[in-house]
């Protein structure tokens, strides 16, 4: 031994059993602040692939700026790419056609291919004059490949041929409507724009889009690009979901999440605080005679107070990388689910991703709650006297001025109560314990609110292809439907049909717009809770015009002017009746009064057409591209030139993306600090109770039952249970409502609600852990024999 | 009468070469009413035989009868509750309830057996132990003489038949020993209760009706009052 400090390792050694308890809280505390930054690193990586999926690597796009302008921003240290962009025909809205089908020009810079939009597939730029690159959907609808010659055809009727240099990823614009985008250099495109046009394209035709380095600060850059070359906000659009989530954007909203990050960061900081500070507490505690020998031998209270922090720091040791490594477990697992349930979006995500942030700021935090917290309880154990160590009198520290009130309260609740009261210090950390769980559950879990409104998941009706007609007629002949069904890779087919027609009601007269449903999309309507289902479903699909008696249809809500059950509408070919209302109905008005979903059958009958406006396809998940061709062919041959095509298996894939990520991120979240909560608590009430132990030990002696004991630490347990609880809510709910409206009712104006899943779900967790905290303890009395207990050190 | 009856009782710690015998086929039986003092050196085994007599302790093997009741053949809990009626336990650290006040830690077994104390007997016990005055005070307030007459209290409210106690004068000056010791024998004597104490001091063994010595685990009679004998 070099030094009594030396004896840290040793005593930690000896004491192995009793120090688990406190490795064990400061390991939770690093886990549960490395996890969350890890997640939230992992959530704003994953963010940033959506972000840059869905919109492009690029942070600013300037308009009306010149060329002189634009080349001094390139040369900027802060600029790590830009380009020019020019498009035509971007809504898809003009004649531009290529071998027949229909595209959007665009006119840019080989950075933005290559480095901005990074979305080459294969071969290369076309820098060459007349060379082309296209979206890679291309190879399918036009069944080309790199080095063949295609004829761009020009809304004036004129020609001119391109050779395809290569292919861009496909994306989600192109995907859904059917339609190829064409890339090509700027040089090509200003001799088209001419061609076209007849005029020269200027500056002002073109915008200038700009990605700056990672470790800039953007937000300054953007500010002076604006005042350097005076352009004003309308001139400098930014990528605001690209910006946010790197942290420059300055959208309130966005700023507004930001403090509610550091508001939350702050809480996760007190959490582990708390939890290190109750668990160190109780440990010096239980050694009070160990500190007084320490003082008896001739230690000065500096060299106690330094020993525990040493002590603690030693802990540190082994806790930091358990809890940092635990918390890189749960992001892994995190990863490996965001991958597994969007493998097309999140294929960059690393499984085995190192999050620096997490586990700096779990080893820093660790570290710095272990030192703040040990303060404390170093104070106190450099006040034990040495007294303690002769007497032989290190019970409880705590002076008790009141004797336990047994007249109300069997002893053993009384004592139970008295424990938990007895130390106002110890209450106050355990209350802090109990309550932090939930301030932090009530203020994560307005997230789940935030994610329901901003994100939609995919519902269960939405259509992985849908084939209609360009101008929505209703000539899709059911056998189409039934043909793409019987294919193996098909997993579901339904039509709806659409009809505007003339009727009255009440004798005035009316437009309604009838739409047919299938099954499936009545099976829907009454799954997702918009119809009422039952007989008066069934009845709206039985009808089938030519049946005796009513023929029933569903009228979607309008509030402008409700009908009600029993309302007639009379058109030329019958009278239909409103069986029910359809709460929820994925169609607009469009002109027409009423819109009234009835069954196929009635919609034949009715208006005389037995075909589909559109078909809905679902596919199974192992159809290929090449599955999809075949079902554009089918529909191409049975429509023809009319079809209008739409394959949105990327946008769902995008959709499905962006709420699993988040989910995964809310939900992780929540189940973090519930399962911190219920470690926590089972953590301290097994500390409280190791506190007593030799007086548990003594009252064994006396008579006291295991029964009796159990409710006695179920008493004390309630106690901190319920003052957690109390305070908890005391701020939670504040801090919830803050929140709310910071992310909810300032974007979408919802009125706050008192959370009762959330504060149920937490209030159910530390009920739960309580009273398994209570029965660890007790079980582990029961099985250590009296005299074991009474000599218990 | 019997009251306590201990046979063949060993207690072996450890196992292979750590293997300590404790106590080493200890019997004898003490009648009802007896004051019996357990003397011997430290480690001698006295404790564990305490321990053993009082159900803290499980004995490797033998058997040990109070009031003809195998009190290892019982469950635990069954167990806990005869001990709690039937023995009273007297330690060296006094071990009283710090949150009770001195009148709660006497009547505290009968609590936990969830009786009414009879208020007569428990302001008879306050006053032979000189505690009346002090009836509402908590633990910390009472010197160390005062907390073990407390203990001796809570040991007696239940008039059990055996009291057993574990160096009740180890912490406590020559005189409040002499006290807890007379104390401890008045009891004996008036109710009629089986006292085996634990000391080192042996001339506090005087009062004793008779001396066992424990040796290396093994035990002896030494017949009437240590004193005698060694005399």
């Amino acid at each position: 031994m070099k030094s009594y400090l030396s004896l840290i390792p040793i005593s930690a050694k000896v004491h192995r059993r009793q120090n688990k308890m406190t490795l064990l809280c400061i390991i939770l505390a690093v886990f549960l602040v490395s996890t969350i930054f890890s997640m939230a690193d992992m959530e704003l990586r994953s963010q940033k692939i959506r972000a840059i999926y869905d919109n492009g690597n690029w942070h600013i796009a300037i308009q009306n700026i010149s060329q002189e302008d634009a080349s001094l921003i390139a040369q900027r240290p802060d600029v790590a790419a830009s380009s020019w962009y020019a498009v035509m025909n971007y809504r898809l809205k003009e004649n531009y056609a290529l071998n027949g089908s229909k595209v959007a020009i665009c006119g840019v810079e080989d950075t933005l291919v290559n480095d901005i939009m990074n979305n080459l597939g294969s071969g290369e730029f076309p820098y060459k004059k007349n060379q082309i690159l296209l979206t890679e959907n291309a190879k399918d609808i036009l069944g080309v490949d790199i080095g063949d010659t295609v004829t761009l055809t020009i809304p004036s009727g004129g020609t001119m041929n391109f050779t395809i240099s290569g292919f861009s990823i496909n994306n989600v614009l192109t995907s859904k409507v059917d339609a190829i985008a064409v890339f090509m250099s700027l040089h090509t495109y200003q001799n088209l724009f001419a061609a076209v046009n007849q005029k020269t394209m200027t500056d002002s035709d073109m915008t200038y889009y700009v990605q700056f380095k990672e470790n800039c600060n953007m937000r300054r850059s953007i500010q002076n690009i604006k005042e350097e070359y005076q352009l004003n906000d309308d001139k400098v659009g930014e990528n605001t979901a690209l910006l946010g989530v790197l942290g420059f954007s300055s959208d309130s909203y966005m700023t507004g999440l930001y403090v509610a990050a550091v508001v939350l960061f702050l809480f996760v900081l007190a959490a582990g605080v708390l939890m290190i500070a109750s668990s160190l507490n109780s440990s010096v505690s239980r050694r009070t005679e160990f500190f007084g020998m320490l003082r008896c031998l001739g230690a000065e209270p500096k060299q106690i107070m330094r020993f525990v922090r040493l002590e603690a720091l030693n802990w540190c040791k082994a806790a930091i990388p358990a809890g940092v490594f635990l918390g890189l477990l749960v992001t892994w697992i995190l990863c490996a689910m965001l991958r597994y349930l969007s493998p097309g979006m999140f294929a960059e995500l690393p499984v085995f991703g190192v999050s620096l942030s997490g586990i700096i700021a779990g080893a820093v935090v660790g570290v710095l709650t272990v030192l703040l917290a040990a303060g404390s309880p170093a104070k106190k154990a450099s006040r034990v006297s040495p007294l303690t160590a002769v007497s032989g009198n290190a019970g409880p520290q705590t002076k008790i001025r009141r004797a336990a009130n047994t007249r109300f309260l069997k002893v053993h609740t009384a004592l139970g109560l008295h424990h938990a009261k007895q130390n106002k210090k110890n209450l106050l950390l355990m209350t802090g314990s109990f309550a932090i769980s939930i301030i932090l559950f009530l203020g994560f879990s307005v997230f789940v609110d935030f994610m329901h409104r901003a994100l939609n998941p995919l519902q269960p009706y939405t259509p992985d292809l849908s084939v209609a007609v360009s101008d929505n007629s209703c000539i899709i002949d059911k056998g189409l439907a039934q043909e793409i069904d019987e294919l193996d890779y098909v997993k579901r087919v339904y039509g709806r049909s659409f009809a505007d027609i003339s009727a009255t009601c009440e004798g005035r007269d009316v437009t309604v717009t009838l739409i047919s449903y299938e099954e499936n999309q009545f099976g829907w309507a009454e799954q997702k809770g918009w119809a009422a289902g039952g007989e008066k479903l069934q009845q709206v699909m039985d009808s089938g015009g030519n049946t005796v008696g009513k023929n029933y249809v569903l009228a979607a809500h309008n509030m402008a002017q409700p009908l009600q059950e029993g309302d007639q509408i009379v058109t030329d070919r019958g009278t239909l009746t409103v069986s029910d209302t359809l709460y929820q109905c994925p169609f607009d008005l469009a002109g027409s009064d009423w819109i009234l979903v009835c069954s196929e059958e009635l919609f034949t009958a009715i208006t005389g057409n037995d075909n589909y406006t559109i078909i809905d396809i679902q596919l199974e998940d192992n159809a290929t591209d090449a599955d999809v061709n075949a079902i554009r062919q089918l529909a191409r041959d049975s429509l023809g030139g009319r079809l209008a095509f739409s394959d949105q298996r990327l946008s769902n894939q995008e959709t499905r993306g962006a709420f699993f990520s988040f989910a995964l991120f809310v939900y992780g979240f929540l189940a973090i600090i519930a399962m911190i909560a219920a470690f926590n608590i089972i953590n301290s009430i097994s500390m409280s109770v190791s506190a007593h132990i030799k007086q548990y030990g003594a009252m064994r002696a006396v008579g006291i039952e295991i029964g009796q004991l159990t409710k006695m630490i179920g008493a004390e347990t309630f106690v901190y249970a319920f003052c957690g609880i109390l305070s908890g809510a005391i701020i939670g709910l504040p801090l919830h409502y803050y929140m709310w409206q910071m992310l909810i009712a300032s974007r979408w104006n919802d009125p706050w609600h008192f959370p009762a899943s959330a504060f149920a779900v937490i209030v159910l967790v530390i009920g739960l852990s309580s009273s398994a905290a209570v029965y660890g303890p007790a079980k582990r009395i029961r099985e250590m024999s009296v005299v074991d207990v009474i000599s218990h050190e | 009468m019997e009251i306590l009856k201990v046979e063949h009782v060993t207690k072996i710690y450890g196992s292979g070469e750590n293997t300590v015998k404790a106590l080493n086929d200890v019997s004898f039986t003490v009648p009802r009413g007896e004051f019996t003092a357990i003397v011997g050196e430290s480690g001698s085994g006295k404790s564990t035989l305490l321990n053993c007599i009082g159900a803290l302790d499980h004995p490797t093997g033998g058997k040990v009868y109070i009031n003809n009741t195998d009190i290892f053949a019982m469950s635990e809990k069954k167990r806990t509750i005869f001990r709690r009626r039937n023995i009273g336990f007297v330690f060296q650290s006094f071990q009283l309830v710090p949150e009770l006040n001195v009148e709660q830690n006497i009547i505290f077994p009968l609590l936990l057996d969830y009786q009414r104390p009879d208020q007569d007997a428990v302001d008879e016990i306050l006053e032979v132990l000189g505690l009346t005055e002090r009836r509402r005070h908590l633990p910390s307030q009472l010197s160390g003489g005062q907390q073990q007459r407390v203990a001796i209290g809570r040991a007696l409210i239940t008039k059990p038949m055996l009291i057993l106690a574990d160096e009740p004068t180890g912490n406590l000056d020559s005189r409040s020993s002499r006290d807890v010791v007379e104390l401890l024998t008045a009891a004996s004597r008036k109710y009629r209760q089986t006292i085996l104490m634990i000391t080192h001091n042996i001339n506090l063994t005087s009062a004793a009706d008779r001396v066992l010595h424990v040796s290396d685990g093994v035990l002896k009679d030494l017949g009437g009052t240590s004193d005698e004998k060694l005399s």
